[in-house]
């Protein structure tokens, strides 16, 4: 997957380069008509909604994890 | 001490409240191991330990004062593939509140409350006594979702809940986050690039069990800091 295009310009956050053999995926704003419509609903709700509009950077903390660090046992980590 | 390995280096991460925070990065990368470090999922691991701190509006999360049956209720958690109790789709929702000795009305009133909040009453409300088993798995994800919404948590963990699901059934689950975050906090962990963009508020790059960088989706993907976020966005690895 890339988010640039051929010629090394950037696309559109959320938007990239998809190699067809790969994925075959779409946009949902660009979901074929076809679609039932529970799905074109989705489809079109998915296209309206846009997490810039309600990022709010200032909101309160709920969790907060500080300098964590994690150990899986011997077994785990697969020492013998 | 016997030996162990080390699957987080020094994690500092904020979760905001109403927002969707995305975990992305390669496998075993630890994105995965920090969702559940944050309501201690983990401790049904022998041999795991942790060190520093992570608190929960404030309080610490692994004090020795924390139920941690109360914790895991008001931070739910949703897995990778669907799970649900090999009982009917009703008992399925009705199961923590049972646990938690409440009235048959309550429970009527919550299983419904939660299969609409999941958006699935509509596919199910007339075939609430049959086999959850028998829901294709898209609605037994969202059952699951369903599920973790009855006992009314504040934060929901998902751990790559579209990993197992086909591209249409990924698409209402994604439309449901962007329902659920107006009432509740959500975590998720994704591989899917184009599904952090979608649906999540900030993400947060992990890299062989450290964090190496943290902002607001579109700042990550428009304008990451660190040359290994860029790298791995653009695909260059992962």
């Amino acid at each position: 997957m890339e988010n640039r295009r051929q010629d090394g310009t950037r696309l559109a956050p959320g938007r990239y380069q998809v190699n067809p053999m790969q994925e075959t995926a779409q946009p949902a704003e660009q979901m074929p008509a076809n679609s039932t419509p529970e799905v074109s609903n989705a489809a079109r709700h998915m296209g309206e909604f846009d997490p810039t509009k309600t990022l709010n950077a200032e909101a309160n903390l709920r969790i907060d994890v500080r300098n964590a660090n994690f150990f899986y046992g011997s077994k785990q980590a697969g020492i013998i | 001490m016997a030996q162990s390995r080390q699957a987080l280096y020094d994690v500092s991460l904020p979760i905001r409240e109403k927002q969707v925070t995305a975990l992305i990065g390669p496998s075993g990368c630890g994105k995965s191991t920090f969702l559940r470090t944050l309501n201690r999922m983990n401790d049904l691991i022998p041999g795991t330990r942790i060190e520093g701190e992570a608190l929960f509006d404030g309080s610490n999360i692994y004090a020795k004062k924390t139920d941690v049956v109360l914790l895991r209720q008001r931070i739910g958690m949703v897995f990778q593939r669907p799970n649900p109790f090999p009982k009917s789709i009703f008992e399925n929702i009705a199961y923590g509140l049972r646990v938690q000795g409440k009235s048959q009305s309550f429970i009527k009133e919550r299983v419904e409350a939660s299969l609409q909040g999941a958006a699935l009453w509509d596919e199910v409300k007339d075939r609430l006594n049959t086999s959850a088993l028998g829901l294709s798995g898209g609605q037994q994800q969202r059952l699951c979702i369903a599920r973790a919404l009855a006992v009314q948590p504040e934060v929901l963990l998902m751990d790559e809940p579209c990993s197992a699901l086909d591209p249409i059934a990924t698409l209402k689950i994604e439309e449901l986050i962007t329902e659920l975050v107006k009432d509740y906090t959500i975590v998720i962990v994704t591989h899917n690039m184009q599904q952090a963009s979608r649906v999540s508020h900030f993400t947060s790059f992990f890299l062989s069990g450290k964090l190496i960088e943290t902002a607001s989706t579109v700042n990550i993907f428009e304008h990451p800091r660190q040359k290994e976020t860029e790298d791995y966005i653009s695909g260059r690895f992962g």
